[in-house]
């Protein structure tokens, strides 16, 4: 416990060192950069970031990619600019309402397309940036390609950011907090949501996040940042014209967030750097190259290469090549620390004897699946009650994991119905049922990619939690208050499951029997009342079986209801209260282990006795 | 009635060659899931190559040839740019082909830069006349390339050995690679099939109006909602598409003026995603009862 809580204490210290670093960097920087033109540079290199750092909340946390921030950047300019010249809005205000026009219009896109699976959102955002660009060149009453000035400088409570190392701080400040909020995001309940989405949509969802939700959310966090650097754009150059935003600086941005990296919100400041180091270096010799005619293809052919070549050799960017060669300097300790896990000697619990009949938990009702002419699950009845371990065991192929899918709604039933708690799940998706208190793990485990242990764990607890986006970007005291219990949730059902010890591994990096382990702890840890677990015990050695039975017994003997799809006999028949035995997608039979072990059926249907081959034969 | 006529007959031109570009998205996204953003570009360089070909040579030749450099450049594109990313998610590889849209479309401004070019009609002749309307006999050749370019995918796919091949890899390219056939290269097969159908129409339509190296952007947009409308999936719906939005371009030209030609089609691509992304094709609900 004392290691625990010294450790919790660094990030802290960290993020204030940090912090401190960044106001100290942006209160010297009038120093740094004494020339009128590179205080220009700065500001233009912290729009560049803040607009890249909006695409990092999508790209690199939500895996989509949009090809319209400089559309939303538009948006952000030209509405400060009609507001603050047309209206006569105070510029905070103009801002703010841009920002809210954006959001507004990209929920309307974003919610109904980031529903499907792929990439469509790219080609949309593409046709979106270029309808916006051609409106506002089209439009006289915006000034048509020429633009409009008379755009005022910034101002804020009495606050004009009108000369040039005002305007410094103010896009630096706005910078500081793009990346405070990008970072707790990253790190929130929801980022984790999020993370766990870009690397697999099934199981993020069967841990209560809503796919379509998540990435519009963070869509619309793309296009506010796109949209208040806008505005700051118009206010620095104080005039504004459709040319910044085209699709091709749309582009740019994606190349700045790539070449910095997705991985970290840093990347945007890394990437927008090179990026301008890029295209100083460049108007140097690019016209003695090409000739002088030919400098903005030139540009544009750098750009282009440049991005292919990262994402071939750089994966993860300039931050992902830090991060590899800040893992080569440091010793590799944590993988070393791994001493076998103290096996709590816990008396093997028999069923709890209970005076009251238990209720039921999970029950469905004639169950069936068909994939094509296939029918994998038939008809099948089961029903699961509190306190109990019921296993469901048959031969393979039988439709066990189809069974668990349906019922943990990954799978939707071709027929039949589900009631999870008395209330009707038929057909409800995975996120939904996930968050009335049903867990499941899964076959093949998946490990969320630059997760650590706990982090992963983490992911567990979506649906015990309810801080958002914006409460935890603050941080709002109740958002911090809950991250700090759903932190010791996490920590404790690490303990349990005896991987305390490997809670900053890299997750990715663990054998596979510590993964399945894994797979149980974000599936308890965010308190189910219904727990579904697909082969827990394939890959474990037999001290982790005879673990994973007490965990199991433990959890029944608090009321959770057990669901265990297991081949391995032994620990079936020495844990379950009830058996559900299923064949070619049938219920074969339910009993308690000891009526099962001496059904001649399921004797029949796994040994395949000799007046039964012909049944054999057939089912093969 | 005249202009419904013209607007048939600029409709069915110009989808044509939407549709075209149309089919190089389904067959690349067929059978890798990537969306391929050079496409439009790729169909220009079967264009200018062909242009640059019929400086010395005779038509029959530059032809055929620009479709070839076409291919060939699509395949590059796979070699260079998709393929290397076989092991990163999808977002990555579209990613990539983005970058490598702006690199070839760069190349070709520094070689061509922004001047329009043009090639020679492939049959002499004046424009047919129909109820006052009129459609010019390149046209005619713009529509027929189409034709056969469906006719000649569609016999690849269903009756060869190669196209069945290429289709089991679409389906399960795991599975696929157990049977023993080489899903790499049916990738590339993708890809050269794709730029020879976008540059064999970008190729017939440089007679019909110019080309500059800017278009290509354009291009894949409109091929695109093609695709879209043909489920990313059939190559024949994907023509009916691109004609869906050459009709609708067209009556957009007609009634409301030049400017609203592009903004009518990325108006339809995003209400198509927004509202109805299966396009044409029947809405997958599948296994939700």
């Amino acid at each position: 416990m004392e290691t625990t809580s010294r450790l919790r204490r660094t990030p802290v210290i960290t993020t204030t060192l940090t912090a401190l670093g960044v106001a100290v960097a942006i209160y010297f920087s009038p120093w740094i950069f004494t020339s009128s033109y590179s205080r220009g540079l700065v500001v233009t290199f912290g729009i560049d970031a803040l607009l890249a750092l909006g695409l990092i909340v999508l790209v690199g946390y939500a895996g989509q990619f949009s090809l319209a921030q400089a559309g939303f950047a538009a948006i952000g300019a030209y509405g400060s600019a009609v507001g603050t010249v047309r209206f006569g809005w105070p510029p905070a205000l103009a801002m703010v309402v841009a920002a809210a026009v954006a959001a507004l219009l990209v929920y309307a896109m974003g919610r109904p397309i980031l529903r499907l699976r792929g990439h469509f959102l790219a080609m949309a955002t593409l046709a979106f940036n270029e309808i916006l660009y051609l409106l506002l060149t089209n439009s006289t009453w915006l000034g048509g390609s020429s633009g409009f000035g008379g755009v005022p400088p910034f101002s804020l409570f009495g606050w004009s950011f009108a000369d040039q190392v005002r305007q410094m701080y103010l896009v630096l400040c706005a910078l500081a907090a793009g990346l405070w909020i990008a970072s707790r995001i990253r790190s929130s309940r929801e980022g984790r949501g999020l993370r766990a989405l870009r690397v697999n949509e099934t199981v993020a969802s069967a841990h209560g996040v809503d796919p379509a939700r998540a990435k519009t959310k963070a869509f619309v966090l793309s296009a506010v940042f796109g949209s208040v650097a806008g505005s700051l754009y118009a206010h620095t150059l104080l005039y504004v014209n459709p040319a910044p935003f085209g699709v091709m600086q749309s582009i740019e941005i994606l190349v700045i967030a790539v070449v910095g990296g997705v991985g970290s919100p840093w990347g945007a400041l890394l990437g927008a750097g090179a990026i301008m180091a890029i295209r100083e270096g460049s108007t140097s010799f690019m016209p003695v190259l090409f000739g002088e005619g030919a400098v903005g293809a030139a540009e544009e052919l750098t750009v282009g290469v440049v991005l292919v070549l990262v994402l071939i050799l750089m994966p993860g960017g300039i931050v992902g090549a830090l991060r590899r060669l800040a893992a080569r300097l440091r010793p590799a300790r944590a993988t070393a620390a791994d001493p076998a896990p103290a096996v709590a000697a816990d008396p093997p619990t028999g069923p709890v004897d209970r005076a009251d009949p238990p209720a039921v938990r999970l029950a469905a009702h004639g169950l069936t699946k068909r994939f094509g002419g296939v029918t994998a699950v038939d008809g099948v009845d089961l029903v699961l009650h509190d306190g109990e371990i019921l296993g469901v065991i048959g031969p393979n192929g039988a439709g066990k994991s189809t069974l668990v899918n349906m019922l943990s709604g990954v799978q939707p039933p071709t027929a039949g119905r589900i009631a999870l708690d008395g209330r009707d799940v038929t057909g409800r998706p995975a996120h939904h049922v996930a968050g009335l208190g049903l867990a499941r793990t899964f076959q093949t485990p998946v490990m969320f990619e630059g997760m650590t242990v706990l982090e992963t764990v983490l992911v567990g607890t979506y649906p015990a939690g309810r801080s958002g986006v914006l409460s935890s970007s603050v941080p709002l005291p109740g958002a911090v208050r809950e991250e700090r219990r759903l932190r010791a949730d996490a920590e404790r059902a690490l303990e349990r499951c005896g991987l305390a010890h490997l809670r900053d591994v890299e997750a990715a990096q663990l054998s596979l029997g510590h993964q399945k382990v894994l797979e149980i702890a974000r599936g308890l840890v965010g308190r189910p009342t219904a727990l579904l677990l697909d082969e827990p015990a394939a890959g474990l050695n037999r001290a982790e079986k005879q673990r994973l039975g007490a965990l199991l017994r433990d959890l029944r003997g608090e009321g959770v209801a057990v669901l265990i799809v297991e081949h391995d006999m032994e620990l079936v028949m020495g844990l379950v209260d009830r058996v559900h035995v299923i064949e070619f997608g049938r219920t074969l039979r339910i009993g308690t282990p000891a009526e099962v072990r001496t059904d001649p059926e399921v004797i029949r249907a796994y040994l395949g006795a000799d007046e039964a081959e012909e049944d054999v034969r057939a089912g093969h | 009635m005249r202009d419904l006529i013209q607007i048939a007959l600029t409709g069915v031109t110009n989808g044509s060659i939407y549709g075209a570009i149309g089919i190089g998205f389904v067959i690349v996204h067929r059978i890798t899931g990537v969306i391929n953003f050079a496409m439009g570009d790729l169909a220009l360089v079967g264009a200018f190559g062909a242009v640059v070909l019929a400086r010395d040579l005779p038509l029959w030749l530059a032809v055929p040839g620009g479709i070839v450099i076409a291919a060939v450049a699509s395949v590059l594109v796979y070699l260079l740019g998709v393929r290397p990313l076989r092991r990163h998610q999808l977002l990555v590889q579209m990613i990539a082909t983005l970058g490598i849209a702006i690199a070839v479309r760069s190349v070709l401004q520094i070689l061509f830069g922004s001047d329009a070019y043009q090639l020679r009609p492939f049959t002499a002749g004046a424009a047919y006349t129909l109820g006052g309307a009129t459609i010019s006999r390149q046209a005619l050749w713009v529509v027929a390339i189409t034709v056969v370019i469906v006719a000649a995918l569609t016999v690849f796919f269903d009756r060869t050995a190669t196209g069945r091949a290429v289709t089991a890899c679409a389906v399960n390219p795991f599975a696929a690679g157990v049977v023993g056939i080489n899903v790499g290269l049916m990738a590339a097969l993708s890809f050269a099939l794709a730029g020879a159908a976008a540059g064999a129409v970008a190729v017939a339509q440089t007679p019909l109006s110019v080309i500059t190296v800017l278009g290509g952007l354009t291009l894949s947009l409109k091929g695109f909602v093609a695709a879209i409308l043909g489920g990313l999936d059939r190559i024949g719906l994907t023509v009916v598409g691109g004609i869906v939005v050459g009709l609708v371009e067209a009556a957009a030209a007609i009634y409301a003026g030049a400017l609203y030609t592009t903004l009518a089609s990325l108006a339809l691509l995003l209400a198509l995603l927004i509202v109805r992304p299966a396009g044409l094709t029947r809405l997958r609900t599948s296994t939700r009862v």
